[in-house]
């Protein structure tokens, strides 16, 4: 092929749309005005392989993604399906197709409003920090291919308008091709040119698990449920009773913060059901899933009070993210204030002596009666070890330290107050008498360092997110998880499927392009599971030979032992550390220790 | 040649509103875009029925619920190649225009018709959005989804192909 001058290209362009805009003069004008237009449903056409989403992660991207590209108003009664099954099999066929508009007419129109704020705010930071291409186009995703073949669906029509739609038979086929993958450049450094195209296959037999997808039915048609979903997933694997229709009354805010702090407050009152009043209207499933276990949980969070528990959260400023009808909310600094009951900890016996295990399995060492040590500095473990008949008990942490036992005379009476204090990036940890107790957990962090009456850790959680509301994030550093939330009918309201989102887009908002990704919040969604926080909270002061070889490269070791995660890990060697774990290597020889330790004292923990 | 696209289609709307009410309440609205679209898949399938079908079965898809389209026209364009391009695929083996129409055409025109028609359905598709929908590179790459660099070969490498057969 000859090639042109941009001369003849300027040329032949101005002839080429002429000519073209000639041909186009010989197109049909016969015009079908939409009055005329005949809506035709998707069929389903059973025994065909069918592409389709089949698990949330890419149903989410493709279709929420899709969302977004087309931007569409919102919430509309236009949609949906005559029945649960066919709605499911609409959002199937829709996937297939890449039918963005299949999939949002056939998604309960609360939830879409949702996705679509998560995925606009996923997209735009993936793309500035490099872990997405600036020309990825979500409804369309290169190198994910997902199939369907032979499914068979049976629907269980639930109370409250709701219906359970099972896959009982059919084979899902998923492949995703890393190289093909529209990652961003610092993603596509960390998965290099190795990747190779990795393949799933699940058949549905009947006989174990089944795919199952929630249907919501509002005014006379069946929608999907992203949110109902999830909670029938967790109200299964927790083996609760089906509940019975949602009947609350939603709490509106006049402010996105009025409602955030609405939200805290009335979890720091231990006031659940107050709780889930700030949620959205039509954000009903947690309410749904919350019948099975309320009841219980309140009545043993009102039990705990009556024994001394408290929780006051106050101070609670936030950082904004969003724009528009849909924010969230990030804390930025908050105090908590509570109590626990004086016998909460196990209090020690000053007048006996104390067993302290070891960390690693190796045995058990004897402090003198009335000493509690912060480490273990001078103690002989042995697995040969003559348990003394009456004792304290008590275990070393992987840095070194003991977890301390508060002795009966250390208590002051009445409830122990503690605190947690979050600001400037910082929290801190404060309690006395049975309090310290409760503080144990940060204490065994690299990250903690010992401050007056308390621990202190930098840094950001990375683990608890949106997803573990109110979860102390066993010794990282700890912050309330970011709430999403949403307005309607002129006030403000709690978004429960928003604020699991944000779990993921916070993360990601956060990130920066300088820093590496495993420093990112995302960490753990691209690194097998692990954040630096995370591994390095399990690998320094571990022996080398702890590990696996595989593990190594993402390690500094000195003179045998790990002391730090180098700055920017290899992505296959930190999935071997999250594969392989953490084993230890004195235990790996030594003789099993069947001595049995004496039983803790039962702590009262609501 | 730029499509004579209605007020509505040349510009996304200034708010989702005004885009709505545009879009609800004029069939003339409706027309313009539905005859915009015929002549796209025209070009692009060389085919008066394969046309009518693509954008019928596009607009029978949408139906009402164009109204929830803040970007109509883009939606709408894309939707109509896509479509254009799948029925490429499903026919590979058959024709791909119909002589009918040729008859009414003027020689230089069948041929540039031909031409098209002989050109890869992804270099055609670059060739129709640049020079029947002007659109630039970026939202072309959008709707192919590919790179702009790689637009910049399709459409280079049409046009060398549909040289000869326009001068």
């Amino acid at each position: 092929m000859k090639s042109m001058s941009d001369e003849e290209v300027a040329q032949t362009e101005t002839l080429l749309r002429k000519r073209l805009a000639q041909l186009a003069d010989h197109a049909p004008t016969t015009v079908h005005l939409p009055g005329v237009v005949a809506v035709v449903p998707g069929q389903r056409r059973a025994g065909r392989a069918r592409r389709a989403g089949m698990i949330a992660a890419i149903t989410g991207l493709i279709g929420a993604g899709g969302f977004t590209t087309y931007s569409f108003l919102g919430a509309s009664n236009g949609g949906g399906a005559a029945t649960p099954e066919e709605a499911v099999t609409t959002f199937v066929s829709a996937i297939e197709h890449e039918d963005v508009l299949g999939m949002i007419d056939v998604t309960l129109p609360e939830e879409v409003g949702a996705l679509r704020a998560a995925v606009d705010s996923v997209q735009a930071d993936a793309k500035r920090v490099g872990v997405l291409a600036d020309q990825l186009d979500v409804s369309g995703v290169q190198g994910v291919d997902v199939r369907v073949d032979d499914l068979v669906l049976d629907t269980n029509f639930l109370e409250g308008d709701l219906a359970l739609v099972t896959a009982t038979t059919g084979t899902f086929s998923a492949s995703f091709d890393p190289q093909a993958f529209p990652f961003g450049d610092k993603m596509r450094r960390l998965v290099g040119d190795s990747g190779a195209v990795d393949t799933l296959k699940w058949a549905l037999d009947g006989s174990g698990t089944a795919a199952q997808v929630m249907t919501v039915q509002r005014d006379g048609r069946w929608y999907v449920s992203l949110e109902y979903t999830l909670a029938e997933y967790i109200r299964q694997s927790a083996g609760w009773a089906l509940p019975g229709p949602v009947s609350r009354t939603p709490v509106g805010f006049d402010s996105a913060e009025k409602a955030v702090t609405g939200f805290y407050d009335r979890l720091g009152a231990l006031d659940l059901q107050g709780a889930m009043d700030t949620f959205a209207p039509g954000e009903d499933a947690m309410a749904w899933i919350a019948q099975s276990w309320m009841a219980d949980a309140q009545a043993a969070l009102d039990r705990g009070r009556k024994e001394g528990w408290s929780l006051g959260i106050s101070g609670l400023t936030y950082a904004t993210i969003g724009t528009g009808e849909r924010l969230t909310l990030k804390p930025l600094a908050f105090k908590i204030d509570g109590t626990v009951p004086q016998h909460y900890t196990a209090t020690a016996d000053p007048t006996l002596p104390t067993v302290v295990a070891a960390y690693d399995g190796s045995g058990y060492a004897l402090l003198p009666p009335g000493e509690m040590p912060p480490t273990t500095d001078g103690l002989t473990f042995t697995d040969n070890f003559a348990f003394p008949a009456d004792s304290n008990f008590t275990m070393a942490n992987s840095n070194g330290t003991i977890q301390p036992l508060v002795f009966a005379s250390e208590q002051t009476a009445g409830a122990q107050p503690f605190s947690f204090e979050r600001a400037d990036g910082c929290t801190t940890f404060s309690g006395t008498g049975g309090a310290n107790s409760l503080l144990g957990v940060f204490s065994v962090s690299p990250l903690a360092t010992k401050v007056d009456g308390g621990y202190r850790i930098c840094g950001d959680d990375v683990a608890a997110g949106g997803i573990g509301l109110l979860v102390l994030s066993g010794g990282g550093p700890f912050n309330l998880p970011s709430v999403s939330v949403v307005q309607s009918g002129g006030k403000w309201y709690v978004s429960p499927l928003g604020t699991l989102l944000a779990s993921v887009s916070t993360g990601m908002h956060d990130a920066t392009a300088e820093s590496s990704l495993f420093d990112s919040a995302i960490a753990p969604f691209l690194y097998g599971g692990f954040s630096r926080t995370m591994l390095e909270a399990l690998a320094i002061d571990q022996p080398a030979d702890s590990v696996g070889p595989a593990c190594l490269p993402a390690l500094i070791v000195e003179n045998g032992t790990i002391t730090g995660v180098i700055a920017d890990p290899p992505l296959d060697a930190v999935r071997a550390c999250a594969e392989l774990g953490f084993r230890s290597s004195s235990s790996s020889g030594a003789a099993v220790v069947t001595a049995q330790p004496p039983p803790v004292t039962e702590s009262s923990v609501p | 040649m730029n499509l004579a696209m209605s007020d509505a289609f040349s510009e996304p709307p200034p708010t989702p509103a005004a885009e709505s009410t545009a879009w609800a309440g004029s069939e003339a609205v409706y027309a313009s875009a539905y005859r915009d679209l015929l002549r796209v898949a025209f070009v692009l399938t060389g085919s008066a029925a394969a046309a009518e079908d693509a954008v019928h079965d596009v607009f029978a898809k949408v139906g009402p619920r164009i109204d929830r389209l803040i970007e109509p026209a883009a939606y709408l364009r894309v939707a109509v190649v896509n479509r254009c391009r799948s029925l490429h695929r499903r026919t590979v083996a058959a024709p791909t225009s119909d002589r009918a129409i040729g008859a009414v055409m003027d020689v230089g025109l069948v041929e540039l018709r031909d031409a098209l028609m002989a050109l890869p359905i992804r270099q055609r598709s670059a060739i129709v959005l640049r020079y029947v929908c002007d659109l630039p590179e970026d939202e072309i790459a959008a709707s192919l989804k590919c790179r702009r660099s790689t637009v910049r070969t399709l459409v280079r490498r049409g046009l060398a192909e549909l040289r000869e057969v326009i001068r």
